[in-house]
């Protein structure tokens, strides 16, 4: 990696800085290539946004299709086997 | 009674669960497994573990979450057997995914847009909330795990290399080329629909 980094290099940093802590150097230079592009700048908001975005709750449990639940038989053998956990039945 | 009390009386009570949880269970499980009879022995195990923790619970947190937290334990666990079986999408087939975002010198072929959005307010966005979910299920399947334990699950990046079996680095690459699609797709989806 050039010590001027690209915008490729910046959207690679900006990804791995959500995972780990990137060293002193990348950290400043990145700082450095962020206040002169805006483009760079976006695409770190645009992480940001996706990871608020997949801490949500509404997206957990969301399926495209709201009515794909469990079907009747699959209802009818989850409380079968409840109740016979229950119960101590075999 | 209010909705943290009724909540807690539902847990009490397991002949309820299936008819109070089983429906939101069983679609979280979809959304990562997509196969249907497995997402249903998930969500059975998921309540199993529950009949036996039960005495454990005690009311500390809402009961739908504390099941959700049960399932994702499942999840992780059948990603872990599954992923010691041969996958089709290894990472090098992946590794051009991203790069169609910039030119020969780095720079961007195709500059990021303004997204008028604002993540501390990210629950108004109910439509970008479902482009979102639309863009995840087009993620290779092992970018989408990658990404989903990451940030949907909160693991560490640790504990995603341990269930995935993977490299940090490797974890790294994956995670960039995860985000990078999502960022693209929701470029083509969401701003083209007019936000």
């Amino acid at each position: 990696m050039h010590w001027m980094f690209s915008c490729k290099d910046v959207s690679q940093l900006l990804s791995e800085s959500m995972d780990r802590g990137l060293p002193f150097y990348q950290r400043v230079l990145m700082r450095m290539h962020l206040l002169m592009c805006k483009y760079c700048a976006r695409c770190r908001e645009q992480f940001e946004a996706i990871r608020a975005a997949s801490c949500h709750e509404e997206l957990h449990g969301k399926d495209l299709d709201d009515s794909r639940g469990l079907s009747n038989g699959g209802k009818e053998r989850l409380k079968k086997f409840l109740e016979n956990d229950l119960t101590g039945a075999p | 009674m209010n909705a943290r009390k009724s909540d807690t009386a539902n847990i009490d009570n397991p002949e309820t669960w299936v008819d109070e949880y089983g429906d939101f269970l069983y679609r979280y499980a979809l959304s990562r497994i997509k196969d249907p009879s497995v997402a249903e022995d998930l969500v059975q195990e998921t309540f199993l573990a529950a009949l036996r923790a039960r005495e454990n619970f005690k009311g500390r947190s809402a009961g739908r979450t504390w099941l959700i937290a049960i399932l994702k334990h499942k999840i992780v666990d059948y990603i872990r057997k599954k992923i010691r079986e041969p996958s089709s999408d290894k990472i090098e087939t992946l590794s051009d995914l991203a790069d169609t975002d910039f030119n020969d010198h780095g720079g961007w072929q195709i500059r990021p847009f303004k997204w008028a959005i604002n993540p501390a307010k990210i629950y108004e966005q109910k439509e970008f909330l479902d482009v979102l979910y639309r863009c995840l299920a087009e993620l290779p399947e092992r970018l989408a795990e990658a990404f989903m334990l990451r940030e949907m699950d909160g693991l560490s990046t640790e504990e995603v290399c341990k269930v995935l079996d993977i490299t940090a680095t490797n974890s790294w690459v994956m995670l960039y080329r995860a985000r990078m699609s999502l960022r693209r797709c929701l470029e083509n989806k969401w701003l083209s629909a007019g936000q």
